[in-house]
């Protein structure tokens, strides 16, 4: 396994990513709309730390997302699960 | 199981967080350390072990107190090590390997009342982190109680992130002071967690289920890499979906724990796919394993051999399996491969196109899935799958 370059990235930390963009796709716009998106979903998944667009730095804006959250959660909580990795 | 369940947010997760928070900083490894042993007993009991399984806390005070004699170069840390392998080895491998002595015959060792002891494939390698990294000088000792913490923080107890001591005690120490951030994104990350888990890796099963030798004899053709598929999309969101929650938790006391999945589908070579899959475990089995067998700094056929053999570690530490076994040699052999070819053709400086980036991607995404056919079925079972698949 060839080494790794980048600190381990800890969560939050956004500057410390262990990648980049996706690897040689230069600076094309699919790929900065693709680095875009990404980073909308890291935060809006609670990965990231780092400055955020406008329109989401906003109470509603994460008062509708959790309400979606808890809402799907109760919608498919009913089912008898556990998790793979445990244990293992 | 515990971390769908409201006794884990009421009983363990709110009170400790809040606690930790509000404490006096020499409390806050106390509280660490009491709510691990009692997260570990309570879910020993109701969940995995039983009885027995709770009595194991005694291995973490054993372990808290024989660690107190690790130094730089010390022959007790590789007793530590030794230790926590003959652990490991006892309760998770006991089984399969008196199986493999006796193969068909009636095996007379065989440990009927065994158990897993809750987080033991996880525990034991921080155990083993600690005692290596000692040994190397690598980590100040702290004191007792702070490595109590560490090795009994119970958002990271049961299936990881893999912490290193190192990392986690200055954050033990000075944990993040702003509150509401730290409780927004660790419940946003919580929530996403739960709604990973629920609305699509248990969804999945529906048709993971149907990974046995009847379905797979019965099923169509064309419906069968779609099982597959399902499966490579269930334990991504399965165990991304639990490092969340883990994640989170963790920030709620404002302590960051490293990442475990940086879109690791979306890599263009098994070779990053291993670096932002299961990150914290990767890590370890380059530090613990890959390099102290020499990593990439001998010839090439030793570097070959030593992907394959960490893979292979990687492999049986899934599971006291054969099929854990050929699965580690499935990924061991394409990173062999992949080596291989870019020590013989340098990559480009440029890096890949787009088009030829999403090919790689594409044909990684395919090996990486095709080999989670050996992590979810037996052997038996894998083989039949791949014979319909390959042959009808």
């Amino acid at each position: 396994m060839p080494p790794i370059e980048a600190p381990v990235r800890t969560a939050g930390s956004g500057t410390e990513k262990v990648s980049g963009p996706p690897a040689g796709a230069g600076r094309s716009g699919v790929a900065l709309w693709l680095q875009k998106i990404r980073s909308v979903l890291e935060h809006m998944g609670g990965m990231d730390d780092r400055p955020i667009p406008r329109w989401m730095n906003h109470a509603l804006f994460w008062g509708v997302w959790w309400a979606a959250l808890i809402l799907v959660i109760l919608a498919f909580s009913g089912q008898t699960s556990k998790f793979i990795y445990i244990d293992f | 199981m515990i971390f769908n369940t409201i006794s884990y947010y009421l009983l363990f997760l709110i009170p400790a967080a809040i606690g930790f928070r509000f404490a006096r900083p020499n409390w806050r490894p106390w509280i660490c350390s009491l709510s691990g042993c009692a997260f570990f007993v309570f879910f020993s009991l109701t969940s995995v072990g039983g009885v027995p399984g709770a009595i194991c806390l005694s291995v973490f005070i054993w372990e808290a107190i024989f660690s107190r004699l690790y130094r730089k170069g010390s022959p007790f840390c590789w007793v530590g090590l030794a230790q926590s392998i003959v652990f490991l080895v006892v309760f998770k491998y006991w089984n399969f390997l008196t199986g493999l002595i006796y193969g068909q015959l009636r095996n007379p060792w065989h440990w009927s009342g065994a158990f897993l002891p809750l987080g033991i494939s996880f525990f034991t390698f921080e155990f083993i982190h600690y005692a290596m990294d000692r040994y190397r000088g690598k980590t100040e000792a702290g004191s007792a109680i702070e490595y109590m913490s560490f090795i009994l923080y119970f958002p990271t107890m049961v299936a990881g992130p893999i912490k290193r001591y190192q990392d986690f005690l200055p954050k033990l120490r000075n944990p993040e002071t702003a509150m509401s951030q730290d409780w927004q994104r660790g419940w946003t990350r919580i929530l996403v967690g739960l709604a990973k888990k629920f609305a699509v890796a248990d969804v999945m099963t529906a048709f993971t289920n149907h990974l046995n030798r009847a379905d797979i004899l019965a099923a169509s053709r064309g419906v069968l890499p779609l099982w597959v598929l399902a499966y490579g999309v269930k334990i991504y969101f399965d165990f991304s979906g639990y490092s969340d929650i883990a994640i989170g938790s963790a920030r709620l006391f404002g302590i960051k724990v490293p990442e475990n999945f940086d879109w690791p589908y979306f890599r263009t070579n098994i070779s990053t796919f291993w670096r932002h899959w299961h990150i914290s475990l990767s890590s370890w089995l380059m530090d613990y394993v890959f390099i102290p067998l020499g990593g990439s700094r001998v010839e090439p056929v030793r570097v070959y051999a030593n992907l394959l053999v960490t893979m292979l570690v990687s492999g049986l530490w899934h599971g006291a399996g054969l099929n854990f076994l050929a699965w580690g040699a499935w990924h061991g052999a394409l990173l062999v491969a992949h080596r291989a070819w870019t020590d013989w053709r340098k990559p480009a400086v440029a890096g890949l196109s787009f088009p030829r980036a999403a090919l790689c991607t594409a044909g990684t995404f395919l090996y990486v899935t095709a080999g989670w056919a050996f992590f979810c079925m037996d052997l038996p079972t894998a083989s039949l799958y791949f014979h319909r698949l390959l042959r009808g």
